[in-house]
């Protein structure tokens, strides 16, 4: 891969360890991925951040890179395992909140944004249509290039860093125009894909079959909770980056999604017939999101936990429009900047089975927390659990 | 010497020592213990062998990506690989190689002929390894 004299010298510590760092992981996934050359890009979104999927390991290095470290371009961050304004909500145990808040702090004096949460297109600055950003986040990254008309790879921890210091990342894969043509063409035979469960069950599904860019047939153009649902569910269950609706291509291979399909996904997911506690907001849920848990519920009362998670800039936008006070009121509890499946949180609640409308948390909750999921519809969930 | 052979180079840097090959991939989160440098995944091919100094041979990594901060945990403890081959490397292995500086490269044309023990001389700059 070719870098520019200046980029050699950085990667040569002639600039300082973090930077040095920062080229090498670049330099390496660039020739990993048979990049040409590094280019700029207009934001960063970095993952790695709760404290229960880096640990110990990842806490020191980070520790050790933001001695000396600034980010060079606008960088949102992913959620942490807690909120660390309110750490004490749970019983969470004193060496983990003082661990991620090591964590937290080492990132802010990298100089990011706090936004603490998976949907940094929802509420954070966003860089103009065809910009090339490094966002890491399975979900957030296939979003920016499906939905947001962004580019970028699905980026990891450690390289979406590297490209925060450096500003740059390397020119490959779904960088490049030729490679965002859909090389799968799923063709929806199913009569009613009706909300976000369906949506996510169809791109669980379509992150199992191919690697590269799929368009989906004959349906409708997601609103963006369903849209946020098949993201979320390609980045879990495979390594694809990017969807379409109703591309015409031709010669690409064609598979169908018929209830079949979506019944064996399904129940791959689901293994509880009842959920004892209620998780909501995999991705973070955004304002709008909010307003209509708001209004299913009407009058009702929870019968059970309900948690809902978001970024805290979300949560007091919903606030301020007197959406988060009926769910507060009804028992839905909001947690903020906090992971709604990498956090203790979930085992503190001592169920043995949950309720989500979500097929990322889904997946790995259970793989997790061993809990058993019961995944419905959120207006399902709802109406079953509060009256 | 049984020849010089050309790779993918991946991460920068020189790295020689003997060669500690495993036919089945491995997870670094729980499979390797930092401290020690040795394999602790009972149910591996390698579980209690030593990696640390060693050119370590394996298809490609799986697990945790916080396998990546393992081998730059096993570096600052002095307990790393010297180097590393891959049948074909992945995004954690390489990001992990990147921050700990340990050279690494893939798609060795002269694999086959590596046998445990062997003597190799690995460089991640220009993709080549040398096996006496």
């Amino acid at each position: 891969m070719y870098l520019t004299n200046d980029e050699e010298r950085a990667l040569k510590g002639e600039y300082g360890e973090a930077l040095e760092i920062g080229y090498r992981i670049l330099s390496s996934i660039g020739r990993l991925t048979n990049a040409s050359h590094l280019i700029e890009i207009s934001s960063a979104h970095v993952s790695g951040v709760s404290y229960s999927t880096i640990g110990d390991y990842g806490k020191e290095f980070l520790e050790r890179i933001s001695l000396n470290a600034k980010v060079s371009v606008p960088t949102t961050v992913n959620p942490a395992g807690l909120d660390y304004q309110n750490p004490c909500d749970f019983n969470v145990n004193d060496n983990y909140v003082l661990e991620q808040m090591k964590i937290i702090k080492a990132y802010k004096r990298l100089g990011v944004t706090d936004s603490f949460t998976c949907t940094p297109y929802e509420g954070f600055y966003l860089p103009s249509k065809g910009s090339h950003v490094s966002w890491a986040e399975s979900s957030a990254s296939v979003y920016a290039n499906s939905i947001l008309n962004l580019m970028t790879n699905r980026e990891s921890a450690l390289s979406a860093l590297a490209s925060a210091i450096t500003g740059k990342t390397p020119y490959s894969e779904l960088h490049i125009e030729e490679f965002r043509k859909p090389t799968l063409s799923i063709q929806i035979k199913i009569d009613d894909l009706s909300n976000s469960v369906k949506f996510g069950v169809l791109g669980y599904f379509a992150g199992k079959i191919t690697r590269g860019p799929v368009t989906f047939q004959n349906i409708k153009n997601p609103n963006s909770s369903e849209a946020k649902a098949i993201c979320a569910a390609i980045g879990t269950s495979g390594a694809s980056g990017m969807f379409m609706i109703n591309e015409k291509v031709d010669k690409v291979e064609r598979v169908d999604f018929t209830d079949n399909e979506f019944k064996n996904v399904y129940d791959e997911l689901n293994d509880a017939e009842k959920g004892d506690a209620i998780i909501l907001g995999c991705p973070h849920l955004n304002v709008n999101e909010i307003n209509e848990i708001s209004e299913s519920i009407r009058d009702g009362k929870f019968s059970k936990k309900c948690l809902i998670f978001c970024s805290r800039r979300t949560y007091e936008e919903a606030r301020r429009k007197g959406y988060a006070d009926r769910i507060e009121k009804a028992g839905g509890k909001f947690i903020c900047n906090t992971c709604a499946v990498f956090t203790p949180i979930i085992s503190s609640l001592g169920v043995d089975n949950i309720s989500t409308n979500s097929c990322k948390a889904a997946h790995y909750i259970k793989r997790v927390h061993k809990v058993s999921i019961f995944l419905k519809d959120s207006n399902e969930i709802i109406k079953e659990s509060c009256r | 010497m049984k020849g010089v052979f050309r790779a993918r180079g991946l991460v920068d840097g020189l790295g020689w020592g003997e060669a500690l090959i495993s036919k089945s991939p491995i997870s670094f989160l729980g499979g390797v213990d930092p401290e020690r440098g040795k394999i602790i995944d009972k149910s591996h091919e390698l579980f209690g062998l030593s990696i640390d100094g060693k050119v370590l041979i394996f298809p490609y990594s799986v697990g945790s990506s916080v396998g990546a901060y393992v081998l730059y945990k096993l570096k600052e403890n002095g307990k790393a690989p010297s180097a590393i081959i891959n049948l074909k490397s992945d995004n954690v292995i390489v990001s992990g190689c990147a921050i700990a500086k340990i050279p690494l490269v893939d798609m060795v044309e002269g694999l086959s002929l590596i046998r445990k023990g062997d003597f190799l001389m690995v460089n991640g700059s220009n993709g080549s390894v040398i096996i006496y």
